[in-house]
């Protein structure tokens, strides 16, 4: 299988809509901030109802924040 | 640092205290000759049991004082409790670690006892097993939250 790696479009998501901290997209999605900070810089990779949370909280489809690339 | 990872902190220092007192205590009453003889076995389970529900106590006891210091501390009146779905794949990973420790002691427990060892010392091989078990589990708890996963 081919390796793949995600990437995310969180931190571009959180300035354009506001620039919202990591502690208010925490709250709005039910995780902590080092939870969301980890997966900001990609250590973590969230559950499909995490991602489809996050997705929600900004308002955009999972692809806008999401990108899954396969080597 | 998140509930759950100033609770693994605090765990490692509640398992060390804890851990150090019944291996000390036994120890003691090993020197003094308690458990030589046949019932030495019975008196020894009856120590670690006493010694189980002591460490309870000051575990309880030790999580309520540390959370109350770091509030005091960190100044934070409201400290959140929040729980997530990485805490539980932490949790999850210091848990495998700790039964893959345990389950080295008992096999090795196994082994002492097939090449004719005393049963304390397979029963105290089971106990140490125990103490670093829940050790490593809760290193690699933290381990993984300050790395990263």
């Amino acid at each position: 299988m081919a390796k793949a790696r995600i990437e995310n479009n969180i931190r571009r998501l959180r300035f354009d809509a506001d620039e919202m901290t990591q502690k208010e997209l925490a709250d709005k999605v039910g995780v902590t901030r080092q939870t969301l900070l980890a997966i900001e810089n990609g250590k973590y990779f969230p559950t499909l109802e995490l991602a489809f949370r996050i997705a929600r909280a900004f308002g955009v489809g999972l692809d806008d924040v999401f990108t899954f690339h396969e080597d | 640092m998140s509930f759950e990872e100033r609770n693994t902190v605090s765990g490692i220092l509640i398992s060390v205290i804890s851990w150090g007192i019944m291996i000390t205590v036994l120890a003691r009453n090993a020197a003094t000759g308690l458990y030589d003889g046949p019932d030495g076995p019975m008196l020894w389970a009856r120590s670690v049991l006493w010694l189980i529900l002591i460490c309870i106590g000051i575990g309880i006891a030790m999580t309520i004082l540390f959370t109350i210091c770091y509030a005091i501390v960190t100044g934070d009146k409201r400290p959140t409790m929040l729980r997530d779905e990485r805490d539980d794949l932490i949790g999850l990973r210091g848990i495998q670690v700790t039964l893959i420790v345990i389950s080295i002691g008992i096999v090795a427990a196994i082994a002492a006892l097939a090449y004719g060892l005393p049963i304390l010392v397979a029963l105290n091989m089971i106990l140490a097993a125990c103490a670093l078990g829940d050790l490593a589990g809760m290193v690699t708890k933290l381990v993984l939250y300050r790395r990263g996963f």
